[in-house]
C-alpha cells in the first residue's frame, strides 16, 4: 500500500482529529446574555432612548406613631434636564389610604419642588414620580427635627439591597423604609451583620416579609438587632422587586444629634469612590465595609485629596461581616487597627477590594457632641427625652448633623447634582477615579456660569457652591461627584450623592 | 362499414387484441363459425406488427383496425363507433375468448326478448369446457365483486336460467349500441377488468339491465403471472374506488367513502403486520391516484347526473349487503389476497421464509428487532400521545388549517395577509382526509419519521452488495442520538430531515449514476419529478433539506469526478438543480409572501440550535444531551471507519464519497455553531443540527460499506489488522446499539411527560368574551411557536389570539408596519427604556405576556432557556404587567393597561396621533370597551357596536369590511398600523375578511402545479414499473 493511498484512508479520521484538536485552542465568545449584560442596580437620569422618566421615593412623608416610625416632612425635588418643559405625575402610596395623583409642571432645565405634607397626611408615604419623557430626576430634602438631609430617589427596583451602617444604640433609631411600586406582592429575607457578631443573623420574623403590592411597610431595625454601634442590612426579595431607604436618627439624648435618610444601594462592588469627607473639630469621618459574600475581602482604604492618592489602612471584612475603619486626625495617630489617620480636612476615599470580592462601602459623617451611650457627652451636651406631646427643641447656634451615605460604585462622564434651596455653600466635590488626568466643566443651571476643573490621577476637587440650584458636571474621563452641607449653626449635615446621567460611562 | 338489410339486427363483433402479435386460431374460427346471419367483425389490435393477414384468411370480411396509440381496451373499444354505422349490437370479445357457434345469436334472442342493454354468457374453460369460469357478478356498495359461480365449478346445467347481474366479465359482452352511445362507451380511465362494472353501472343508472344468458356460452383462455396479479390487485382497487366516486350521487357517496376510508386504513395495517408492504402501497396509491382525478371525477359526475335515470337507493337494493371484501377476509375466501385464515400460511409462511435464509433471516431478524425497539422505546408516546411543546405544536380543526392557506388572512404576529404556507394546505388535506381525526394525524406525523428515516437508509444501502451492510448502515442510524434529541427537544424539522435525507441522498446517488446506484437509474423525467416532489414536499416543513441535498450534491460530485461520465455528470447537475428548482417553485407563492431576499434567506437558512454553546467533541456524538452516554457516542465514528480503512475499489469510493458527506456535515455543523457561517456570509446561518442530520446519513453510509469491504477486500492489509479492525467496528456497533436498547427503557426517550397546556389553561378563553392576544417572549428552542428575533439576549416574540398557538403559529410570514411596531414596543420594554410596556402593548390587544423559559412544566424534562438578567429585571420592573401565579417555566403576566383588540371607547379618546410610542406610553386605553366577541373564525366575527369608532388590532388592510345594519364600512389606519371603522349607527355588527382575488389564483396555480407535478412523479414511475425496471 503505498503512502499516498495511506494518507487518503486516513484523510477523513486525520479531519475529524485536527478539527477536534483545534476545536480545544479556539475559544468560543461567550453570548451569554447574563454576561454580557450587566443589571442596573444603580440611579441614572434616563437617556435619550428611554420614553418616561420613573423614580421611586420609598420615604415620602412620615409621621412618628406610638407604635413607631419617625416624623419627617419631605420635599419633593424634581429636576427636568431635557429642554422641554414636561408635567410630572406623582402618585402618593400609603398603606393606609388609597392612592393619590398630583401633578408638577417642571420647566426645561430646572427644577421644582413639592411638599408632599400639603397632599397627604398619612402615617408612611412613598411616592412614585412618572414624567413621560426623558432626563427627568428625582430627590428628596428630608426634615425631622433632628435635623435634615438630602437623598435621591431611585431609578430602579432590583432584588438586593444593602444599608452599610445602622445605630441600634439607646439614643438611636434605626429603620428601613421599604416600597413595593409593582404590582406584585414582594417577598423578602431580611439580614443583619453587626460589629459584635461574626456572620449574618436573620431573624426569624423578618424571613419571608410580605410587602404588599403597590404598597409600603416600615421595619424598625433596632427591634430585632438591639444595642449594637454598627449593624449592616441586607435585603433580599425572592419574589418581587423593592426599592429601600434608610432612616437613622440620634435623639441627643446621649450628647450626638443627627438625623440621616438615604435610599440603599443595590449595587457591589470591588471599587467604591466617597468624593468626600470632612474631618476637624466636631467632624468626624468613618468608613463601613460590608460584605455580603461567602469570601473575605482584603479591603484597602485610602484618602485622595487634590493631589491624589494619600495616606491608606488595609483591613480585612468576613463572610457578610462588617467592619468600621475610623478615619482621623494625623496628630491622634497611634498604632491601632482599623484606623486611618490624614492631616487633611476634606478629602475623597477610595475603598478597594484586593482580591476581587465584591463588597459595600458607605461612609458616616457626624458633625458635633459625639456622646453615645456609655460615652456620654458633657451634660450641657445632651437634650432631654421628649415627653407626650412635648415638641424637642434643638439647642440655636449648635453645629450637628449625620448623614450615612454609600459611596458610588463606578464612575460617569456625566453627573446630575440637586442642590436644594440651602442657606450657605455647598461644598461640592469630584473625584478622579482613573489614573489619567481629567477635564471637568461644572455647569449651573439657568445661570451662565462653567467652571472648569482639572483633576490629578485619583485626585479629588472641592468646590464652593451656594445651594438651590442643578449642576451638570461633564468630564473627559470618568469620575465621581458628590456635596455636602452643614446647616449653618443649625442641625443638618447633608450628604447629596450625583446622579449619573444614563449611558454617560 | 355499412350492414345489409337483414331479419335480424344488425350486430358487430368487436374483438380487441392487446399487444399480442397473433391472434389464437380458435378465436377467429369461434367468430367464423356464428350462425348469427347479419353480422361484421372489427379487429382492434394494439399490438406492434399486424395480424391482418391472419385474421383475413380465416375472416375475409373482418375489418382490422391498428390502434397502437390507445393506450388500454377502454380508449381501444371505443373507436368502434367511428368504424361501424348502423349496428344493433356491440359483442366485445376478448382475445382469449372462443365463442360457441350459436352464442351471438342467444345472446340477441334474449337481448330483444328481454330488453336487457348488457347481456354476458356462461364462460367455461378453454381446456376443460365442463367447468365454469364465471357467469356474471354482484358487487357489494364498494364495487367488490362477488361471482355467482366459483371459478372451475363443474357445469351441470344447475345454473342455467337467465340470471340478473350487476355486472358481467369482459370475455364476450353484447352491449345495445344505443345504449353504448348514450353511456359514451367505456371509460378510458379505468385500466383491467373494472371496465364492465363502470359500463355496466352506468347502464344500470341510465335505466338498462344486465343480463347473464347460460344457453349462450363461450371459452376463455386467461394467462396469469405474478406479476399481472399485483398489477392487476393495485388497478382494480383504484378503479372500484374511480367507479363509486364516479356513480354514486352525493347522498350516498359520502357514508361509502367514509366507509370505504376506514376499510382502507384497515387494510392498511393489517398489510403492514403481515409484511405485505406492496399491499398496502397498493391501498394507498389507491386514493392518492383517485386524488389526482378529482377533476375528470367531477366532469363524469357530471355527466352522469345528466343520464340519470335509476336512484342510487334502487341501484343498492341490486347489491350485495356489507362488504365482501370484509366477508371474505373473515371467512378466509378473499381469493389469496389477505384473509385471516391465511396469514399463518401466508404472512407466517414469508415470516418462515424470511427466518430461514442466511442474510435474508438476518435481515428480518435486524428489522424486527429495531421496530421491537422502537415500538419498546415510543410505547407510551404511542398510548399517551406526544406533549405539545417545541415544534411539536397541536393541530386545529381542518377548516382553520386549510383556512389559514387559502383565506388570505392569518392570525401570526398581528395579523399578516397572503396565502399561507403549502404545509398548512397539506396538513389540511390530510386533517379532510383522516376525518378530522388530528391527534391521530399528529402523532403519525412525529412518531412515524424515525422508522420512515430507518427504511429510507436501508434503501439508500439497497446497492450495496451485501445484506449485512444494509443491516449495519440502518442499524447505526437507529442508534444516533439526533432523531431522540430532536423528540426530546421537539424538533419536528430535524425528524423531517432524519427521515427524508437518505431517500433523497439515494435519488441524488442515482441522478450522478454513481457506482452501483447507476444500474438503478431510470428516465431523467422520473428521476426529476421524484426528486422534485419529495424536496416540495418535505420543503413544506423543513426548507432545509433543499440545502443539504445541494451539499450533498457537490459531495457527490467532487468524489465521482474521474470515476463517471461527463453525461452523466451534466445528468445529476440538471436532475439536481431542476429538482432544487421544481420544489421552489411549488412554493413560490409562500415565497413571495416572506418578502425580500433577507427574509427568505432567513427562513431557510436560520433555525433554533437545541445548545447555545457547543465543541467540536459535542458535534462528531451528535450533540448526545437527554440520550445515551456521552462516551457511547463515539462509537458510530469507529464503525464508519472500517471501510475506509480496509476497503478497496468501489467500495473504497463510495465509502469516501459517505465518509466526505460526514465530515462536510460535521464541519457545517461546528461553523454554524461557532458562528462562522453568519460571519462569512453577513447574515444570520444556524443549521447546526441540519448538518448533523447529513453528517448522520454520511456516516452510516459510510459504515454500511464496512462488512463488503471486510469479506471482499481481503487483500489490503494482514489479517492481524482486519480483526482488530473489525472488533473495534463490531463492539463499537453493539455499544451503540445496546445504548439504544437503555435509551427505550423509559417508554418515551426522555421526552417530557406533559405540556404547558394545562398549566397555562388560564390564558385560554378561546371563543368566549372580549378577543385579546398573548405575547409569548423566550428563547425560540422553548417558545411553542415560531417569533422574531427581539433584542440583543438572543430572543424571541410571538403572538396568539385567545390563548395557545397552534401548529399555524409555525410559520410566520413577512414583517409588516404592524409586526415592526410591536417589535419596537416589546424592544422599547426590555431594554428598560419604559415601566409601562403595558400601555405600549396595549393597542395591539396585548392581554398576557408569556415569558418562556422551559419548553415543558417544570416538573417534566425539557429544555431550559432561562431569559436573561436585563430582560428579566426589565420585566420584572414593569408596573402595569402583574405577574400571575403559573407554572415556574413560564412566567404570564396580565396587561393591566390592555384594550380589547376589537374595541371602541365610551369617551372620544384622540387615536390619531397614537402611533408614536412616546405618545401611547402616557395614554391609558384600558377603558376601551370590548366588542364583537362572538368569534366564528379568524376571518369572522359577530357582535353589537356603538356608533362611532371601532377599533380593531390587526393589521390595516383594505379587505376587512364591518357590516353594520346593511352597510359595509372600509377600515381607515389607525395607530399607524392597525385599523379603525367609522360605525354608522350602533346594532348587530359583523367583521369579515374578504379574500383578495389573487390570493385565490395564488393558490389556484399552486395547487394546480403540486398536482401537475405529483401526477408527472406518478405516472413516470408508474411508466418505469410497467417497463420492467426496479423502482
Amino acid at each position: 500500500m503505498s503512502f499516498l493511498k495511506v494518507l487518503v484512508r486516513l484523510a477523513l479520521p486525520g479531519l475529524i482529529a485536527f478539527g477536534f484538536l483545534i476545536d480545544d485552542r479556539i475559544q468560543v465568545v461567550s453570548n451569554n446574555g447574563d454576561e454580557a449584560t450587566g443589571l442596573e442596580t444603580e440611579n441614572a437620569v434616563p437617556g435619550s432612548d428611554s420614553l418616561t422618566s420613573t423614580w421611586y421615593c420609598p420615604t415620602a412623608h412620615s409621621r412618628e406613631l406610638d407604635t413607631g416610625g419617625v416624623d419627617v416632612r419631605t420635599e419633593l425635588i424634581v429636576s427636568n434636564t431635557a429642554a422641554e418643559p414636561t408635567r410630572v405625575t406623582i402618585y402618593l402610596v400609603s398603606p393606609t389610604s388609597a392612592r393619590r395623583l398630583v401633578h408638577l409642571q417642571v420647566p426645561g432645565l430646572s427644577s421644582r419642588s413639592l411638599e408632599i405634607s400639603d397632599h397627604t397626611s398619612d402615617e408612611l408615604v412613598s411616592a412614585l414620580v412618572e414624567a413621560p419623557i426623558s432626563g427627568v430626576a428625582a430627590s428628596r430634602r428630608i426634615h425631622s427635627v433632628f435635623g435634615s438631609d438630602v437623598a435621591s430617589c431611585s431609578s430602579v427596583v432590583a432584588k438586593s439591597w444593602y444599608v452599610t451602617s445602622g445605630d441600634t444604640q439607646a439614643d438611636a433609631m434605626s429603620q428601613l423604609v421599604v416600597y413595593n411600586p409593582l404590582p406584585i406582592d414582594a417577598v423578602i429575607d431580611l439580614s443583619f451583620a453587626s460589629e459584635a457578631e461574626v456572620g449574618s443573623y436573620a431573624p426569624s420574623e423578618l424571613v419571608g416579609l410580605v410587602v404588599p403590592a403597590a404598597n409600603t411597610i416600615l421595619v424598625d431595625i433596632g427591634a430585632h438587632v438591639r444595642r449594637r454601634d454598627v449593624v449592616s442590612t441586607a435585603v433580599k426579595a425572592r419574589l418581587g422587586s423593592v426599592v429601600v431607604d434608610h432612616i437613622q436618627t440620634f435623639n441627643g439624648s446621649s450628647g450626638r444629634v443627627g438625623f440621616s435618610t438615604k435610599l440603599a444601594t443595590a449595587s457591589t462592588s470591588e471599587s467604591w469612590y466617597h468624593p468626600v469627607a470632612l474631618l476637624g473639630e466636631n467632624k468626624r469621618v468613618s468608613i463601613m465595609i460590608f460584605n455580603p459574600t461567602d469570601l473575605v475581602a482584603d479591603v484597602e482604604v485610602i484618602v485622595v485629596s487634590d493631589e491624589g492618592k494619600g495616606e491608606s489602612v488595609v483591613t480585612s471584612v468576613g463572610s457578610y461581616d462588617v467592619t468600621e475603619v475610623q478615619v482621623l486626625p494625623k496628630e491622634e495617630e497611634k498604632l491601632v487597627a482599623n484606623r486611618l489617620f490624614t492631616s487633611l480636612e476634606s478629602f475623597g476615599i477610595i475603598v478597594e477590594t484586593s482580591d476581587g470580592v465584591p463588597i459595600v462601602s458607605g461612609i458616616e459623617l457626624t458633625s458635633g457632641p459625639k456622646g453615645s451611650p456609655g460615652k456620654e457627652s458633657p451634660e450641657q451636651e445632651l437634650l432631654p427625652i421628649s415627653e407626650g406631646e412635648e415638641e424637642l427643641r434643638l439647642p440655636v447656634g449648635r453645629n450637628s448633623g449625620l448623614s450615612l451615605t454609600t459611596g458610588a460604585p463606578s464612575g460617569s462622564r456625566d453627573w446630575l447634582l440637586v442642590l436644594p434651596d440651602v442657606p450657605g455653600e455647598v461644598l461640592v466635590a469630584i473625584e478622579n477615579i482613573g489614573s489619567s488626568k481629567v477635564s471637568a466643566s461644572v455647569i449651573r443651571y439657568g445661570k451662565r456660569q462653567r467652571y472648569e476643573v482639572k483633576l490629578a490621577s485619583f485626585a479629588t476637587e472641592h468646590l464652593r457652591i451656594a445651594g438651590g440650584t442643578t449642576i451638570e458636571v461633564n468630564s473627559d474621563s470618568e469620575v465621581v461627584v458628590s456635596a455636602i452641607h452643614q446647616e449653618p449653626k443649625g442641625a443638618g449635615l447633608s450628604s447629596i450623592s450625583g446622579i449619573k446621567f444614563a449611558g454617560g460611562s | 362499414m355499412t350492414f345489409e338489410s337483414k331479419l335480424v339486427p344488425p350486430v358487430v363483433i368487436v374483438l380487441v387484441v392487446e399487444h399480442s402479435d397473433t391472434c389464437r386460431d380458435e378465436v377467429l374460427e369461434g367468430i367464423a363459425g356464428q350462425d348469427y346471419e347479419n353480422l361484421q367483425v372489427v379487429v382492434l389490435h394494439r399490438g406492434q406488427s399486424s395480424i391482418e393477414q391472419q385474421v383475413k384468411s380465416v375472416l375475409p370480411g373482418a375489418l382490422v383496425k391498428e390502434v397502437s396509440a390507445s393506450n388500454n381496451f377502454g380508449e381501444a373499444a371505443n373507436q368502434i363507433e367511428k368504424l361501424t354505422h348502423g349496428a344493433s349490437f356491440y359483442l366485445f370479445l376478448d382475445d382469449g375468448t372462443a365463442l360457441a357457434s350459436d352464442s351471438l345469436s342467444v345472446l340477441v334472442d334474449e337481448a330483444l326478448e328481454s330488453n336487457a342493454g348488457i347481456l354476458g354468457p356462461k364462460v367455461l374453460d378453454w381446456d376443460d369446457p365442463s367447468r365454469i369460469t364465471s357467469m356474471g357478478l354482484l358487487v357489494d356498495a364498494f364495487g367488490v365483486e362477488t361471482a355467482f359461480v366459483e371459478a372451475g365449478e363443474l357445469d351441470q346445467q344447475q345454473h342455467d336460467r337467465v340470471r340478473e347481474a350487476f355486472t358481467v366479465t369482459g370475455e364476450a359482452v353484447l352491449v345495445r349500441s344505443d345504449l353504448f352511445k348514450t353511456l359514451g362507451g367505456f371509460d378510458p380511465k379505468i385500466l383491467g377488468g373494472e371496465q364492465y362494472l363502470d359500463l355496466c353501472w352506468r347502464a344500470q343508472i341510465a335505466g338498462g339491465r344486465i343480463l347473464v344468458v347460460p344457453r349462450a356460452t363461450v371459452r376463455n383462455r386467461k394467462e396469469f403471472s405474478p406479476e399481472t396479479a399485483s398489477r392487476a390487485r393495485r388497478h382494480s382497487m383504484r378503479n372500484r374506488q374511480h367507479v363509486i366516486a364516479k356513480c354514486y350521487g352525493w347522498v350516498h357517496l359520502v357514508p361509502v367513502m367514509v366507509a370505504a376510508l376506514l376499510l382502507s386504513l384497515f387494510e392498511v395495517a393489517y398489510s403492514l403486520v403481515t409484511l405485505r408492504f406492496g399491499h398496502s402501497r397498493d391501498v394507498l396509491a389507491a386514493w392518492g391516484w383517485n386524488l389526482l382525478q378529482t377533476r375528470q371525477v367531477v366532469r363524469s359526475r357530471r355527466q352522469i347526473s345528466r343520464l340519470r335515470k335509476i336512484r342510487d337507493r334502487d341501484i343498492r337494493r341490486r347489491q350485495a349487503t356489507g362488504s365482501t371484501r370484509l366477508r371474505n377476509f373473515l371467512q378466509g375466501q378473499i381469493g389469496g389476497d389477505v384473509a385471516l385464515q391465511s396469514l399463518r400460511s401466508r404472512a407466517v409462511g414469508q415470516v418462515s421464509t424470511s427466518f430461514s435464509a442466511g442474510p435474508r433471516r438476518a435481515a428480518s431478524l435486524t428489522w424486527v428487532a429495531i421496530a421491537a425497539v422502537l415500538i419498546f422505546g415510543s410505547r407510551h408516546l404511542l398510548t399517551q400521545g406526544v406533549p405539545v411543546y417545541g415544534q411539536f405544536s397541536s393541530f386545529p380543526d381542518t377548516a382553520s388549517l386549510l383556512s389559514s392557506y387559502w383565506s388570505g388572512w392569518r392570525e401570526v404576529g398581528v395579523g399578516v395577509s397572503g396565502i399561507g404556507p403549502a404545509a398548512l394546505g397539506l396538513l389540511g388535506a390530510l386533517s379532510w382526509l383522516s376525518l378530522g381525526a388530528m391527534d391521530f394525524v399528529r402523532q403519525i406525523l412525529i412518531l412515524s419519521l424515525v422508522p420512515i428515516g430507518l427504511l429510507g437508509m436501508w434503501r439508500l444501502l439497497k446497492p450495496v452488495d451485501s445484506v449485512w451492510g444494509r443491516i449495519v448502515g440502518t442499524s447505526l442510524y437507529a442508534t444516533l442520538p439526533i432523531s431522540y434529541e430532536a423528540l426530546f427537544d421537539g424538533q419536528w424539522g430535524t425528524l423531517l430531515l432524519v427521515a427524508t435525507v437518505p431517500f433523497a441522498m439515494r435519488r441524488v446517488a442515482e441522478a450522478f449514476g454513481v457506482e452501483d446506484y447507476g444500474r438503478q437509474s431510470s428516465g431523467i423525467l422520473r428521476q426529476l419529478a421524484s426528486l422534485g416532489l419529495l424536496l416540495g414536499v418535505v420543503a413544506a416543513f423543513e426548507p432545509l433539506l433543499l440545502l443539504l441535498v445541494l451539499v450533498g450534491s457537490v459531495v457527490v460530485l467532487v468524489v465521482s469526478i474521474g470515476k463517471i461520465s461527463i453525461r452523466a455528470i451534466g445528468r445529476g447537475l440538471v436532475v439536481v438543480c431542476l429538482a432544487v428548482a421544481v420544489a421552489s417553485l411549488m412554493h413560490l407563492p409562500w415565497v413571495s409572501v416572506l418578502g425580500d431576499s433577507e427574509a427568505v434567506l432567513r427562513y431557510l437558512l436560520v433555525r433554533s440550535p437545541s445548545q447555545s454553546s457547543v465543541e467540536l467533541s459535542d458535534i462528531l456524538r451528535f450533540l448526545p444531551t437527554s440520550y445515551g452516554n456521552s462516551w457511547m457516542m463515539w462509537c458510530p465514528l469507529f464503525v464508519a471507519l472500517l471501510p475506509l480503512l480496509l476497503g478497496r475499489g468501489k467500495r473504497f469510493r463510495l465509502a469516501m464519497m459517505a465518509g466526505l458527506l460526514a465530515v462536510i456535515g460535521y464541519a457545517l455543523a461546528w461553523v454554524s455553531h461557532r458562528g462562522w457561517l453568519t460571519d462569512l456570509f453577513r447574515t444570520e446561518v444556524s443549521i447546526g443540527e441540519g448538518a448533523l442530520v447529513l453528517a448522520g446519513v454520511g456516516l452510516c453510509w459510510c459504515a454500511g460499506m464496512g462488512p463488503s469491504a471486510f469479506s471482499n477486500d481481503s487483500d489490503l492489509a494482514p489479517l492481524f489488522v482486519r480483526r482488530v479492525v473489525l472488533v473495534v467496528a463490531a463492539t463499537s456497533l453493539m455499544l451503540s446499539s445496546l445504548t439504544l436498547l437503555v435509551g427505550s427503557a423509559d417508554g418515551r426517550w426522555r421526552t417530557p411527560t406533559n405540556d404547558l397546556t394545562v398549566s397555562l389553561s388560564l390564558l385560554d378563553d378561546r371563543d368566549i368574551g372580549p378577543s385579546y392576544r398573548v405575547l409569548w417572549l423566550g428563547d425560540q428552542a422553548v417558545l411553542p411557536l415560531k417569533g422574531w428575533a427581539v433584542g440583543d439576549e438572543g430572543l424571541h416574540v410571538g403572538t396568539s389570539v385567545r390563548g395557545h398557538p397552534d401548529i399555524r403559529h409555525q410559520w410566520v410570514g413577512a414583517e409588516n408596519e404592524g409586526q415592526r411596531q410591536l417589535l419596537n414596543a416589546v424592544e422599547i420594554g426590555l431594554s428598560g427604556n419604559t415601566t409601562r410596556m403595558g400601555r405600549l402593548l396595549a393597542p395591539f390587544g396585548i392581554r398576557y405576556v408569556a415569558l418562556v423559559e422551559r419548553s415543558t412544566p417544570s416538573f417534566s424534562a425539557g429544555l431550559d432557556r432561562p431569559i436573561g438578567r436585563g430582560a428579566r429585571q426589565a420585566i420584572d420592573s414593569q408596573l402595569d404587567l402583574r405577574p400571575l401565579a403559573t407554572d415556574p417555566s413560564v412566567t404570564v403576566l396580565i396587561n393591566e393597561s390592555w384594550l380589547s383588540s376589537r374595541s371602541q371607547f365610551g369617551s372620544p379618546v384622540r387615536v390619531a396621533g397614537l402611533d408614536e410610542p412616546g405618545e401611547l406610553v402616557v395614554t391609558d386605553l384600558s377603558f376601551g370597551i370590548p366588542v364583537l366577541s362572538d368569534r366564528r373564525s379568524s376571518t369572522e366575527q359577530h357582535g353589537f357596536v356603538d356608533a362611532g369608532e371601532v377599533l380593531v388590532a390587526d393589521t390595516y388592510d383594505p379587505h376587512w369590511r364591518l357590516l353594520v345594519g346593511d352597510e359595509a364600512v372600509l377600515p381607515d389606519v389607525s395607530f399607524g398600523w392597525a385599523m379603525r371603522f367609522e360605525s354608522p349607527s350602533d346594532g348587530a355588527a359583523a367583521l369579515w375578511y374578504r379574500r383578495p382575488d389573487s390570493i385565490a389564483d395564488r393558490a389556484i396555480v399552486q395547487i394546480v402545479l403540486w398536482i401537475v407535478i405529483a401526477r408527472l412523479a406518478v405516472s413516470e414511475r408508474r411508466k418505469t414499473s410497467t417497463h420492467g425496471v426496479p423502482a
